[in-house]
C-alpha cells in the first residue's frame, strides 16, 4: 500500500555500505548478446510497494498478455509488504524495478542512494484522511484536540505534516497515535482521523459500515505526486535498451487498463482469486483519475518537470527534504517521452 | 504405560478437551453477535469455518507454502543443529569459540532480519525457510548438547576399557542416548519453524499463511485471517503428532518408560 520510508531511513547506512562494497548489478539477470536495440538483460523483476492490485494494474496486464514477452524480457513480478520495501530491495540489486512514491525518490537521492524516475504514474497523490461523517471534522482546522492514526516515515507522514503547515495547524495540537493495517481501530473510534490511500481503504470503511469522508491535502495546495516507477542510475546507464522495453511494455499495459478496467480486473482476480471484485472496480475509478490528473491528462506516465520541481521545494520548506535537489537529476523520461512521439504526441508543453 | 494410555484414560483426557473446546466454540458462536462484536473485531467460529471453505481464499494453497518452508527449515535448522552439537562434543576449542556467539544470535531479535533475508535470499522459499532455520536450530542444538553428554562417565570408562574410537562411543552410546532428547529438541524446534515460516511470511510475500493474515487483516476480513491462523495452529500440531509419531518408532525403548 504504502511506502514505508521509515525502513529506508533505518537501512540508508546499510546500503550506502552494501551499495559501495558489492557489485550492485541487480541480481536475477542474465546477459544476452546484445542484438540491435535488444534488451541487455532480458530476466529482471519488478518490487510492488503492496499487494498486486489495481495500483499496478500496468505491469500486470503487461505480464498476462505477453507485453513483456513481446519485448524480449522475462520479468517476475513481486508483492511488497511492511518489509518487503521497494526502495531498499532495488538499490541493493536484489530486484531491477521498483514502485515506490516521488517524495522517496527525492530523499533517496539526498541520502546518496542513486535511483531514477523512469515513470511519473500517480500524478497526485493517492493519500486522504478518512474522518467519520458525524465527527464534525470537516477541515485540517478542526484536527486541533483529536486523535490521528500516524504512520511514521510513511509518505503519508509527510503529506500530514505538509496538510497541517499549509493550514497553519500546530501539529501539538492534534494527538497522534501509532497507525495499523487494519482500519479496526478507525471504526472503533480509538482515532477520530486515518490516513488512507484514497483508492483503496475507504471502500473496505465504508462496506464495514461505516459513514465516512474524505480530506485532500491537494484542496488545501498541497500538490504532492503519488507511485512512481524506478531503478538504479547505474542499471539504467548500463542497461537503456532494457529499460526502454520495460517501460514501454508497462505504458502498454496501462493503455489497456484505462480503456479496459474492467478485462484488467479479471487478470488481478485470475492472478489473486482472493481479491474482491467490487473492492478492485472502486480501485480502478480512482486510480484512474490519479494517473489522469494533470499531465496524464495527455500521457499516462509522464513527469511534469513543474510538478516535480514544486514537490522537491515543498518538502525542501518542510524540512523533509535538507537540500535542494534538482528533479532533472531523478528523472528518466526518454523511454515514456519517445513512447508518445513515436504516437505524435508532444507530453510537455 | 498402563496408567497414562490405556483407552478408558485417553478418552476422559480427550474428552475432557473436546467439552471445553465445543463449550468456547459455542460460547463465541452465540455470545459474540449477542454482545455486538463487530464481525471484523471477532468473527463467530461459523464465519470462520466459512472463510476457510471458500474456494477463494486457496487455504490449503498458502498452508502448503507455509508448510514447505517450514519444513525445509526445520531439516536444514536440524542439520545444522546436530553437526554443530557433535563437533562441539569433538572439538572443544570450538564449542569454546563459537558456543558464546550461538548465545548472542540467539539472542538477537530474529524477526528484525526479515527485510535482510529479502535483500539477501530474494523472494520465494529461501528467506522464509532461512527464517524458520533461524528459529527451530537453537533449541536443538541446546537439546542435542546435553542430550550427547547424557551418558555416565561409568559407560564412557567402560567403552573406553574396551578400546572403542570416540566415534564408536559417539554411534552406540552418545547418541543413542541423546535421542530422546533430540526429539524433544525437535518437537519444540517443529513449532518454532511454523513462527518462523509465518514471520517471515507477514513481512512481504505473495503467498503462505502469513501473506493470508497480512492480506486479511488489511482488508477487515478477520474470518479469513482467523481461518489462517487456525491453519497455522493445526500445522504445528501435525508436525508435532508426526514427530511424536517418529519418536516412538525410532526410540522404541524409551516407550516403556
Amino acid at each position: 500500500m504504502m511506502c514505508r520510508r521509515c525502513l529506508v531511513l533505518l537501512f540508508t547506512i546499510l546500503f550506502t555500505f552494501t551499495t559501495a562494497c558489492t557489485n550492485s548489478n541487480p541480481t536475477p539477470t542474465t546477459p544476452t548478446p546484445t542484438t540491435v536495440n535488444g534488451p541487455e538483460v532480458t530476466n529482471v523483476t519488478m518490487r510492488l510497494q503492496w499487494l498486486p492490485q489495481f495500483q499496478f494494474a500496468g505491469y500486470l496486464v503487461a505480464d498476462a498478455r505477453g507485453y513483456y514477452r513481446d519485448a524480449g524480457l522475462s520479468v517476475t513480478i513481486l508483492p511488497g509488504g511492511p518489509d518487503a520495501v521497494p526502495l531498499p530491495l532495488v538499490a541493493t540489486g536484489a530486484d531491477t524495478f521498483g514502485s515506490t512514491g516521488a517524495d522517496t525518490i527525492l530523499i533517496s537521492r539526498e541520502q546518496g542512494i542513486e535511483v531514477v524516475a523512469l515513470a511519473t504514474w500517480f500524478q497526485a497523490s493517492p493519500v486522504a484522511f478518512m474522518v467519520h461523517r458525524d465527527s464534525g471534522i470537516r477541515s485540517p482546522r478542526d484536527f486541533v484536540g483529536r486523535r490521528v492514526g500516524m504512520f511514521y516515515g510513511d509518505n503519508v507522514e509527510t503529506e500530514y505534516r505538509a496538510l497541517l503547515a499549509a493550514t497553519g495547524v500546530d501539529p501539538a495540537s492534534v494527538n497522534e497515535i501509532p497507525g495499523d493495517y487494519s482500519l479496526a481501530p478507525f471504526l472503533e473510534r480509538r482515532a477520530d482521523i486515518w490516513p488512507v490511500y484514497a483508492t483503496d481503504q475507504p471502500y473496505t470503511a465504508r462496506a464495514a459500515g461505516a459513514d465516512i469522508e474524505l480530506i485532500v491535502a491537494r484542496d488545501y495546495g498541497v500538490e504532492l505526486m503519488g507511485d512512481v516507477l524506478f531503478t538504479t542510475a547505474e542499471f539504467a546507464r548500463n542497461n537503456p535498451n532494457t529499460v526502454r522495453a520495460f517501460v514501454q511494455a508497462t505504458l502498454r499495459g496501462w493503455e489497456d487498463a484505462l480503456t479496459d478496467p474492467a478485462a484488467a480486473i479479471d487478470i488481478i482476480l485470475a492472478r489473486s482469486p482472493d481479491f474482491d471484485r467490487g473492492h478492485l472496480e472502486f480501485e480502478a475509478t480512482e486510480t484512474i483519475k490519479l494517473l489522469r490528473y494533470g499531465i496524464g491528462a495527455r500521457c499516462v506516465g509522464a513527469s511534469d518537470r513543474q510538478v516535480w520541481t514544486k514537490e522537491a521545494e515543498l518538502l525542501r520548506s518542510l524540512g523533509v527534504l535538507k537540500t535542494n535537489i534538482d528533479p532533472n537529476t531523478v528523472l528518466l523520461t526518454s523511454a515514456v517521452d519517445e513512447y508518445y512521439r513515436a504516437r505524435g504526441i508532444e507530453c510537455e508543453q | 504405560m498402563e496408567t497414562t494410555t490405556t483407552p478408558y484414560n485417553l478418552i476422559r483426557r480427550l474428552g475432557t478437551a473436546l467439552l471445553l473446546g465445543i463449550a468456547i466454540v459455542a460460547a463465541l458462536e452465540w455470545g459474540l453477535p449477542a454482545a455486538g462484536v463487530p464481525v471484523y473485531l471477532l468473527p463467530p467460529p461459523s464465519r470462520v469455518v466459512a472463510a476457510a471453505l471458500q474456494p477463494e481464499v486457496r487455504l490449503t494453497y498458502h498452508t502448503l507454502a507455509t508448510a514447505n518452508a517450514a519444513l525445509v527449515g526445520l531439516v536444514i535448522g536440524s542439520l545444522v543443529a546436530i553437526t554443530l552439537a557433535i563437533a562441539f562434543l569433538f572439538l572443544r576449542p570450538l564449542e569454546d569459540a563459537l558456543y558464546p556467539w550461538v548465545l548472542i544470535g540467539q539472542s538477537l531479535p530474529s524477526v528484525a532480519l526479515a527485510p535482510l533475508l529479502t535483500i539477501w535470499l530474494g523472494d520465494g522459499l529461501a528467506p522464509r525457510a532461512a527464517m524458520a532455520a533461524l528459529f527451530a536450530s537453537f533449541p536443538l542444538l541446546i537439546a542435542t548438547i546435553s542430550g550427547l553428554r547424557r551418558p555416565a562417565p561409568e559407560q564412557l570408562a567402560v567403552m573406553q576399557a574396551y578400546g572403542a574410537s570416540q566415534w564408536q562411543i559417539l554411534r552406540l552410546l552418545r547418541l543413542p542416548a541423546a535421542l530422546p532428547f533430540i526429539f524433544s529438541g525437535l518437537r519444540v524446534a517443529s513449532a518454532l519453524a511454523v513462527i518462523g515460516a509465518l514471520v517471515s511470511e507477514l513481512s512481504g510475500a505473495g503467498r503462505g499463511l502469513g501473506y493470508l493474515i497480512t492480506t486479511s487483516t488489511y482488508r477487515l476480513a478477520t474470518d479469513r485471517a482467523f481461518a489462517a491462523v487456525a491453519a497455522a495452529a493445526g500445522l504445528a500440531l501435525a508436525l508435532h503428532g508426526g514427530l511424536l509419531w517418529l519418536e516412538r518408532t525410532v526410540v522404541y525403548w524409551e516407550r516403556d518408560r
